[in-house]
């Protein structure tokens, strides 16, 4: 294996058999301390790198880890063959990337999110308002799948009928495995939904509006706005961005403290843990489980010989969970300090949507533990998604509480 | 003396602590000023534009936990 041209340490890894939360965990704890740089023949083969000073150097290092699609029909960012059109910013590098990048920066900035809070405080106040008095909900679909996908749709000026079958069109994106009937459905429901972004953003560029898809349709890059194909696929990203990976945060965080009273406790006694608590949250349940790259030029990396072109898996659950950056990493540490965890990425293409989604995740879990605070998990009834290779999530959370009133 | 974190020890030489950040490093997580906000700065998409410089004692926990924050490691506090 140590040949001049580099070792090339081969394991039989397949991400798309990660059928559960569990499964996938113990499969990245193995591939972690087993071989935590290595490269596998599956899934068109790829390298993966599961160690957290591996993971945040490859996420750095842009110019040797492209995000740029090397065929423009495969996602760059996820090993799956993938129906998508191109997301951008994220499928590029700089120098285009800095055009891109800078409306969603200007959009989902620190203040600007900030003066979105009314508006996520209304929803979920709203949401709960609609089961708090029969003393049940199911919390994925009554809470965590619709207020991301309102607060996102609101702030792009969706058209309200349709919020709904946009964004369970992502939903059920990210709950099949690629190759499922349940997957080639969503794929189609797809078309339907790039067509309707080409109508939104035609009309925006005709009458703007005070909204995000007007800011996106007037953005301008070196003078020039953007051409109407790049301009649709930000507005897609916002999408898929905004609406499944708080969705899948908080579900995880709600069976969290439906399964762990101590914890529930603590938040409850001392709501001013939930900083840390999110950041732990955010730890131990990366709603972006994996991200892929493309090699960009021959290199060594970690004593290996990486090409040009070759397939790179950066996982973001694994690095969370490396022992050498993180004390006990298996354990749900609710004051954790520090927890440089990588689940919004690092380098350049960090989310940009980080301050919303703490945003929404911060008020939904308040509110929750405010007004159903001793609600109880129907173990038996709660679903996981059947595909934990890059988001996970679940199905059902449903519980019993004891009945509140109206806000 | 290094400039990790972690060796900050209030104290022994004088008043003021050192800050300095890499904003080759910054990305806008904005995590230092969640953790420090009579430290850092932000600018308006949330970069940490802080001037390197000298940081009062008595906000030498803010400035150490926000380094600390930080997912890039791009602030350096020194004694």
């Amino acid at each position: 294996m140590d040949g001049a041209e580099g070792r090339r340490p081969t394991v039989e890894f397949d991400v798309f058999v990660q059928h559960s939360m569990a499964a996938s965990d113990e499969a990245w704890r193995e591939l972690r301390e087993g071989c935590p740089v290595s490269w596998t023949p599956h899934n068109g083969g790829h390298w993966t790198l599961a160690g957290y000073e591996d993971v945040t150097t490859a996420f750095r290092d842009w110019e040797t880890f492209s995000s740029e699609r090397p065929d423009p029909e495969r996602c760059a960012i996820s090993i799956a063959h993938s129906p998508l059109p191109v997301l951008l910013p994220e499928e590029s590098d700089p120098p285009r990337w800095h055009g891109y990048r800078r409306i969603l920066a200007e959009l989902l900035s620190p203040g600007a999110v900030e003066r979105l809070r009314p508006r996520v405080e209304h929803w979920v106040g709203h949401l709960i308002d609609q089961f708090v008095e029969t003393g049940c909900a199911e919390l994925a679909h009554d809470l965590a799948v619709p207020l991301p996908s309102m607060v996102t749709m609101e702030w792009l000026g969706w058209p309200r009928e349709e919020w709904l079958p946009a964004a369970s069109t992502f939903h059920e994106m990210a709950k099949y495995v690629p190759g499922s009937p349940g997957y080639a459905e969503a794929g189609a429901r797809f078309g339907w939904l790039a067509g309707r972004i080409a109508e939104e953003m035609a009309d925006r560029r005709r009458h703007p509006r005070d909204d995000a898809m007007s800011r996106i349709a007037a953005h301008e890059v070196d003078g020039e706005l953007l051409p109407p194909e790049i301009a649709a696929s930000i507005v897609l990203i916002t999408l898929g961005g905004g609406v499944d990976t708080t969705t899948a945060l908080t579900s995880a965080a709600l069976i969290h403290l439906g399964r762990h009273r101590g914890d529930r406790q603590r938040l409850l006694a001392d709501p001013s843990l939930l900083d840390s608590a999110t950041e732990e949250f955010l730890r131990l349940y990366p709603p972006a489980r994996t991200h892929a790259r493309t090699v960009a030029h021959d290199t060594e990396f970690a004593g290996c010989a990486l090409r040009a072109g070759d397939r790179v898996l950066l996982s973001e659950i694994s690095a969370n969970r490396d022992t050498q950056s993180f004390p006990d990493a298996d354990r749900f540490v609710i004051d954790r300090f520090p927890n440089r965890h990588v689940s919004f990425g690092v380098g350049i293409h960090r989310c940009p949507g980080s301050h919303l989604a703490r945003l929404e995740f911060k008020t939904m879990i308040t509110h929750v533990l405010q007004r159903l605070p001793d609600f109880v998990l129907d173990e038996g009834a709660v679903v996981e998604y059947p595909n934990w290779s890059m988001i996970g999530g679940w199905a059902a959370i449903p519980v019993t509480f004891t009945p509140g009133t109206r806000g | 003396m290094g400039g990790h974190p972690r060796d900050v020890h209030a104290g022994d030489q004088g008043l003021t602590m050192r800050i300095s950040v890499d904003s080759d490093k910054c990305t806008g997580h904005a995590l230092c000023r969640a953790a420090g906000p009579n430290v850092y700065v932000l600018d308006e998409l949330g970069f940490n534009v802080t001037p390197a410089g000298e940081v009062p004692l008595e906000l030498a926990d803010e400035a150490v936990r926000g380094a600390l924050s930080c997912p890039e490691s791009a602030i350096t506090v020194e004694d």
